[in-house]
This record gives structure tokens, C-alpha cells and sequence, in this order.
């Protein structure tokens, strides 16, 4: 059963309860919450996410509970602890959003996490590091719009054990000009409703395709790491990095690089030995796909599929 | 000069900078083929600037000149700093 299938009242009657249930990629998430307006809004996000039992362990737990007095906010707790007080309660949904990404970078050390979108295409992945502002999660839901598999748009995940990425593919938060930008560029894609007003501007979230939640267990093999520069005006541009400096850069955007010590380096250097690597400068959102289809084409990792792709498109210099 | 006591992780592939994670401070250092190859021969033996600089000149056949000594100076004060060699008296 997925959640869009739940009754309101079951909806409701869960979030106010024993909680709902459901699952994102490789967690297992609970929610609860007296807010039913955000309860629907949540389920509308994750519509057509798994719900699941509450048999299993729990990932992630997240409560919003009414602040006692003050009608007009809530308390968010965040696995047992008070994450967000006193938040307004119209914003409930963009901070859900928030915990669940906390929860996710700095509870869930399975994985060696990256701060990163990541998307895949005929089973090879694009990872793109970067800070806030670089412009990767509107280059993840550009090209998620145009084909390419969700695995994330915060978080790469990486299995410390064979290095593959696991797919986590949550709503995609889109900030400000970004928000228009990829309604103009995608006027198919799902988006939820506009959060004016929070700590981050306006908010908006993309809503996963079916495809990509669908396979939200299927692993792929990184075959890029791409650092995104967005610079309005610029051509697309896709220039060649060195490893040692995709790997020190990476390691600058990994979460729990200092927990996993010398491993972390070994992970981070396998991962740097599967990827072709780029700082990719950007603007405008049909030349960026272009681009990254391109690429998909050219590189070492599309070459074990077709070899007979040689092409050199413009965006190599 | 000797090598630090804790273990230097290398990560090389055919480029002219190389990476290096340091298990005693969790540090991660990318080199150039210079500083590279001065860690490389200290991990070997303990040496002293003046055999440093000539083993290393030798490795890129080229004489060691006044700036290239300089160059190994100014490397070994910043090893020294980042706790990656440890200077013996």
C-alpha cells in the first residue's frame, strides 16, 4: 500500500496516534501529528511512498505536537529531542523536511554520507557536492524532470561495505528563484505548494516521479562526481577536475568523514576511482541537461555500455 | 627528520598532486610531486635536510640549487606544522 491510497481519516487517525508508518529508500520513517492541515500536506509529498508496519525499527521519528497557549505553533521532536520550538504551524511541512534531513546527515552513520544530489541513468550515477547556493538541487530536479532517476537531492549515500549509492529519494526542496525556475523549465512536474516566509526564503517541493520511488531499493554505481557552479549567464561547461582535488573537495562536503577516519579516506578514494570528475558551470537549464546528457555518452562509464559513442560535444573544453 | 609515527594513507593516480590522509591528525593533504616525494623517501629512512634535498634532486634529475633548497626548507617547516614529520635534534 502506498500512502496515497490511506482514507483521509485513516491518514488523520494514524498521524494522531501510534503514527504512520513509511518508507524512503533504505528507512524506515514514523511520523505523528496533531496538525492535520500538515499531516495532509506531508501526505501529499509522499504520496506515493510505501506505507509500512510498525514492526520494524525506526529510522527516523519525528512528533509535532501543539505548543500549550500558542494556537499558532508547535513543537517539533525530533527523534525524542526538541528539534524546532515554537515553530509556526503554516511552516510545519518545510520543517518536517528539515528534521528528516538532520536525521538523515547526522544520525544514520550506515552510510558514508555526502552532502550531494545524486541522480542515475542506465544504472550510473552523477553525484553533485556542494554547498548551499551551488546550484545542485536545481540541476537534480532539471534533470529528474527530463529522465533521469531521483536518488537525491541532499544526501549521497554510500554503502561503506561495495561503495554503491543508495537511493533516499525524497521531495526535492526547492529555494527562491529556483522555485519558478523549474515550474517554467518542467510545467509537468509535481510540485507542492510555496512556503513563503521561512529561514531559507521561499520553499517549494518537487515531488519525486513514481519511476524513481518505485526503485527507491535499486542501488547504482557512481560514475560522476560533479561539482555544479550555478553563474547566471554563463555557458554550460563541463571542465575536467583532477582526482586529488575532486577528492579533497568531496571530503569537504562529507558528513561523517571525520567519524569514519581512515576508512572514510578509503571509501572517499574508492568512490573517487569509479568517477569521472568536473566542476560544471551553468545557467540556463536546457543546456545543463544537455550537458550531463552528453557526458553520458562520452565517458568512461558510458563507453562500457556503447562503445561506439565518440562524439565531442561543445561543452568539453 | 623523521616520519611521523602515525601511519600516512597515500592516494595516487597519474597526476602531478597527490593525496595524503594523515591517521595521527585525521588531516587530509594533497601534494605536489616535491612534497610528495620528500614524505616518500622519509617513510623509507630518517634523513637530514641536506640528505633530503639531494635525494630528491636526484629523483627528478635536476642539481640541487640554492631555491630548491629553500623549496625543501619551506616544505619541511610546513610538514613540521601539520605534524607529519617529527624533527630530530
Amino acid at each position: 500500500m502506498i500512502i496515497s491510497e490511506l482514507e483521509n481519516e485513516d491518514l488523520i487517525r494514524r498521524f494522531r496516534g501510534e503514527g504512520l508508518y513509511y518508507r524512503v529508500g533504505p528507512f524506515l520513517i514514523r511520523g505523528r501529528s496533531q496538525l492535520d492541515n500538515a499531516s495532509r500536506g506531508l501526505a501529499s509529498l509522499y504520496a506515493d511512498f510505501p506505507v509500512a508496519g510498525p514492526d520494524e525499527i525506526t529510522d527516523v521519528d519525528y512528533v509535532l505536537d501543539k505548543c500549550t497557549f500558542e494556537f499558532n505553533r508547535f513543537n517539533l521532536i525530533l527523534d525524542g529531542r526538541l528539534q524546532y520550538p515554537r515553530i509556526f504551524r503554516r511552516l510545519a511541512v518545510p520543517f518536517v523536511e528539515w528534521a528528516l534531513n538532520l536525521s538523515v546527515i547526522l544520525g544514520l552513520h550506515r552510510f558514508f554520507v555526502l552532502h550531494a544530489g545524486v541522480v542515475e541513468r542506465g544504472g550510473h550515477a552523477a553525484i553533485f557536492p556542494g554547498n548551499a547556493g551551488r546550484g545542485k538541487s536545481t540541476l537534480t530536479a532539471a534533470l529528474v524532470s527530463r529522465g533521469w532517476r531521483l536518488l537525491s537531492d541532499e544526501a549521497a549515500l554510500i554503502d561503506p561495505v561495495d561503495g554503491l549509492l543508495h537511493p533516499a529519494p525524497r521531495p526535492i526542496s526547492l529555494k527562491n528563484e529556483s522555485v519558478e525556475l523549474i515550474r517554467s523549465f518542467a510545467p509537468n512536474a509535481r510540485m507542492g505548494p510555496s512556503w513563503p516566509g521561512t529561514m531559507k526564503g521561499i520553499v517549494s517541493h518537487m515531488i519525486p516521479t513514481p519511476e524513481s520511488v518505485a526503485r527507491a531499493l535499486e542501488r547504482a554505481e557512481p560514475a560522476w562526481m560533479i561539482f555544479p557552479m550555478y553563474t547566471p549567464g554563463a555557458r554550460p561547461e563541463m571542465r575536467p577536475l583532477s582526482k586529488a582535488r575532486a577528492l579533497v573537495t568531496a571530503g569537504q562536503q562529507a558528513f561523517n568523514y571525520n567519524l569514519f577516519g581512515r576508512r572514510g579516506f578509503e571509501i572517499l578514494g574508492n568512490l573517487i576511482d569509479a568517477c569521472d570528475c568536473y566542476e560544471f558551470v551553468y545557467s540556463d537549464l536546457d543546456g545543463a541537461v544537455a550537458a550531463m546528457n552528453s557526458l553520458t555518452l562520452t565517458t568512461s562509464a558510458a563507453r562500457e555500455v556503447s562503445p561506439v559513442n565518440a562524439i565531442e560535444p561543445e561543452h568539453f573544453r | 627528520m623523521l616520519i611521523s609515527s602515525c601511519p600516512l594513507i597515500w592516494r595516487n593516480w597519474d597526476e602531478d598532486e597527490h593525496v595524503l590522509y594523515h591517521c595521527g591528525t585525521g588531516d587530509t593533504h594533497v601534494l605536489n610531486d616535491l612534497a610528495a616525494e620528500l614524505l616518500a623517501l622519509l617513510e623509507t629512512e630518517s634523513l637530514t635536510a641536506r640528505e633530503l634535498a639531494d635525494q630528491s634532486a636526484a629523483m627528478f634529475c635536476i642539481e640541487p640549487d640554492e631555491i630548491f633548497h629553500q623549496n625543501v626548507a619551506a616544505a619541511l617547516a610546513e610538514f613540521d606544522e601539520l605534524g607529519l614529520i617529527e624533527p630530530q635534534p
